[in-house]
């Protein structure tokens, strides 16, 4: 017998569906313009963590050596951090290369009048991708504590900005998903409220026929649930083809500056969000009927 | 000839709680109903009325006596505010809500506007009947061509209901009432919006249904339809009900509502 109701609710849903397609369109639509916001803040958040992954494993550190050390003590660093596992390459940078390598990036031509020696020596080393934050600052602790360094860097503070940057963009997605919530409650309870004031004679026969309210609410729960889910797919498509178009054209860019390929919503992150509006459309169906549509 | 009560079949759901001594009692007793929408103008005082299972009963009276009223209360579209309606031995004043679908489901309602649902096909406002009792859709498609064809509109289960005349809309309101088989048909001014040979036709269906064993409650004020053949009549005037078993044939006490509703009187 339920899946006769479940058949019959279905039939009306595609029944009434048929007559009210352009406020079911204006409902699909006016969703997907909240949806576009959270899984825009959500498509940020998804790359920045990216960004914030890789730049963990930036698998980069200078080791800036004191002005006293020697080329034997330099030498026998090298040969030390050549020999660690995890190090991938150590270059040895000379004032005279620093002095160059600045010179030639920056566009200020103050620096160029500097003396060579007010640009220390270092120690670039690269590190393979399985070297984290924490076994970087470990070394980085050791090697502080020889008498040839003077200090080192190991570019965590970008990782901590960009993890301050992403619990920004986790909060703002939060507001966010409460502000496509009240969006969709709001569409959905007024759609419905439209929609049962058109077949406010179709409920009439069906209490007339005796149907329980459950049964005459079933399809209009069917309505919101569809048109919740069929919101968030739509934003998610509009975003999907936007996010194309941006990425032809900055895709070498964002690497080169990032050090990552700009990434698309993982699907589950996508079918959540599908799955987040049919069950709000569904909810939201259901509350606002609970008291319109009573024996 | 069998006599209507032995075609009677009491219901198509008999439920847990059946119980066979059921159909022995009354299909419908009123006792003692009151029911007023405002306090100093009372509709129904005190009403009293027995309906046998198989009856075929007009309710007639000046316009605001409280027909629709009364059969709403049957229908527990309205609550009564004081006394008993016993529908099949329950009281339909006190049953829970949730127990109000399946009172419905064994009663059919016809109204004067036809209440159907003009985009959908002539099938689907028949078959809604059948479908808020879950039954198999093959099972309804044949029940619903049975009922289609009982109105004489066997072969338009296809056609949308608003593209058909005033006739053809309250046969398939009529349909919609049978095709479940219920115990009992309300019938509130079904022919108020027919032309009179219209009227007529559809007051045949009504008596077609009754003779396969279906108790049928009649509200009108057309006393025309009174007088097409005698039946018990039941007079609402005052807030009371006024039986005459044998039809308005000869003139009732009190009978002054032709003047109020202006309809023509008997020959």
């Amino acid at each position: 017998m339920g899946t006769e109701h479940e058949a019959a609710a279905r039939n009306r849903t595609w029944r009434a569906g048929r007559g009210a397609v352009r406020l079911h369109l204006l409902s699909i639509f006016s969703l997907a313009v909240a949806f576009i916001c959270l899984a825009s803040a959500l498509l940020v958040v998804t790359n920045i963590a990216a960004v914030r992954d890789r730049w963990s494993r930036a698998g980069r550190a200078t080791i800036y050596l004191r002005d006293g050390a020697s080329e034997p003590e330099i030498g026998a660093l090298t040969a030390a951090l050549e020999s660690t596992p995890g190090v991938k390459k150590v270059r040895h940078v000379t004032p005279q290369e620093a002095r160059r390598e600045i010179i030639a990036d920056e566009q200020d031509k103050s620096l160029a009048q500097l003396p060579a020696s007010a640009f220390p020596a270092s120690l670039e080393v690269g590190f393979n991708d399985e070297v984290n934050d924490e076994e970087l600052s470990a070394m980085a602790l050791k090697l502080r504590a020889l008498p040839a360094v003077e200090t080192v860097e190991t570019y965590q503070r970008w990782t901590e900005r960009l993890s301050s940057l992403l619990g920004g963009g986790v909060t703002a997605s939060a507001c966010l998903a409460v502000i496509v919530l009240c969006a969709v409650v709001s569409v959905i309870g007024s759609t419905m409220r439209l929609l049962l004031h058109r077949r406010r004679i179709e409920v009439e026969v069906l209490k007339l026929v005796g149907a329980t309210d459950a049964f005459v609410r079933r399809p209009f729960v069917i309505e919101g649930a569809t048109q919740g889910a069929a919101g968030a797919a739509a934003a998610i498509l509009m975003l999907g083809a936007l996010f194309l178009i941006v990425r032809g054209r900055f895709d070498q860019e964002l690497s080169a500056l990032f050090g990552v390929t700009p990434s698309f919503l993982p699907w589950h992150l996508a079918l959540g969000m599908v799955t987040l509006g049919g069950a709000l459309g569904a909810a939201t169906a259901l509350v606002s009927l609970r008291k319109m549509v009573r024996i | 000839m069998t006599p209507p009560q032995a075609a009677f079949r009491p219901a198509l759901r008999q439920g847990p709680r059946y119980d066979p001594s059921a159909a022995r009692r009354p299909i419908l007793v009123f006792e003692d109903v009151y029911k007023s929408y405002r306090a100093d103008q009372p509709v129904l005082r005190g009403m009293s009325l027995i309906v046998e299972r198989g009856e075929f009963v007009f309710i007639t009276g000046p316009s605001g006596a409280g027909k629709s009223t009364l059969l709403r209360l049957v229908h527990r579209t309205e609550r009564v505010d004081d006394g008993r309606i016993l529908f099949l031995g329950r009281d339909v004043a006190r049953i829970t809500d949730s127990s109000v679908p399946a009172l419905r489901r064994n009663i059919g309602y016809v109204f004067q506007d036809f209440k159907l649902v003009g985009n959908w096909t002539v099938f689907d406002n028949t078959a809604i009947a059948l479908e808020v009792l879950g039954l198999p859709s093959r099972v309804v498609r044949t029940r619903v061509g049975e009922a289609l064809e009982r109105v004489g509109l066997a072969g338009r289960g296809g056609d949308a209901a608003s593209v058909l005349s005033g006739g053809e809309q309250q046969r398939v309101a009529i349909a919609r009432a049978i095709v479940g088989e219920p115990a009992l048909i309300l019938a509130d001014e079904p022919t108020g919006n027919l032309d009179p040979q219209l009227a007529i036709d559809i007051l045949g269906l009504f008596e077609d249904i009754h003779d396969n064993g279906t108790t049928v409650l009649f509200a009108t004020h057309d006393r025309t339809l009174l007088d097409v053949r005698p039946r018990r009549v039941v007079v609402l005037d005052d807030g009371k009900a006024t039986d005459v078993p044998n039809g308005l044939g000869e003139p009732m006490p009190g009978e002054d509502f032709e003047a109020e509703s202006g309809v023509r009187g008997a020959a």
